[in-house]
């Protein structure tokens, strides 16, 4: 097997590195969504409170 | 001594050296486009060497951003579920990573694109040596025909 094609097998089981990174985003994509809407809820029962 | 390119110089021998040519003289001038080509092969293998070593470089230090980014952005994600960091803030630290992760990401493509050009020298030095010669021609070889 050549150099490079010992490097490309490297760079290829780095992609299962890079896969998991990016399903950490998106489970903190989906954090902030919930995050933002409980925010919203508690601005619009604050909203509700009467003064 | 002409200077030619390999390509060339392999042509000439083929086409019009050989056919005219002792098989004394013949043996000696496929000696000569070995040994040639064998001083282009070492050219690319130090090249490959230097540039494999520059895209493990580059490599290691994409992987480490990636699993690094990986770990702050799970940490991240519990921060938010247990609702310990102001929205805003989480939302900043969050576009952050995802930046880093890009840029990792991206490093990695790089080190594809070079190693899959690493490939194509691999598969033909002398092709690549040629390629060189053009852009510094004081590296075009002599030859006898």
């Amino acid at each position: 097997m050549g150099r490079a094609e010992r490097l490309k097998r490297l760079l290829a089981s780095d992609r299962r590195t890079a896969d998991q990174t990016n399903k950490s985003q998106l489970q903190a994509e989906d954090a902030l969504t919930a995050l933002e809407e409980r925010e919203q809820q508690r601005q619009a029962r604050e909203q509700r409170r009467p003064r | 001594m002409t200077k030619r390119s390999i390509r060339d110089a392999r042509r000439a021998l083929e086409e019009d050296l050989i056919p005219s040519s002792s098989d004394h003289v013949a043996t000696k001038a496929r000696a000569e486009l070995a040994a040639n080509e064998h001083k282009a092969k070492q050219h690319a293998d130090r090249y490959i060497g230097e540039r494999e070593a520059e895209i493990i470089a580059m490599r290691d230090a994409a992987l480490h951003e990636l699993t690094e980014t990986r770990d702050e952005l799970d940490a991240l994600t519990a921060q938010g579920r247990e609702a310990r960091i102001p929205t805003s803030e989480y939302a900043a630290r969050l576009r952050e990573l995802s930046q880093r992760r890009e840029r990792a990401e991206d490093a990695l493509g790089q080190c594809e694109a070079l190693t899959d050009r690493l490939g194509q020298i691999e598969q033909d030095p002398t092709a690549w040596f040629d390629a060189l010669t053009q852009r510094m021609p004081r590296l075009v070889m002599d030859w006898s025909w």
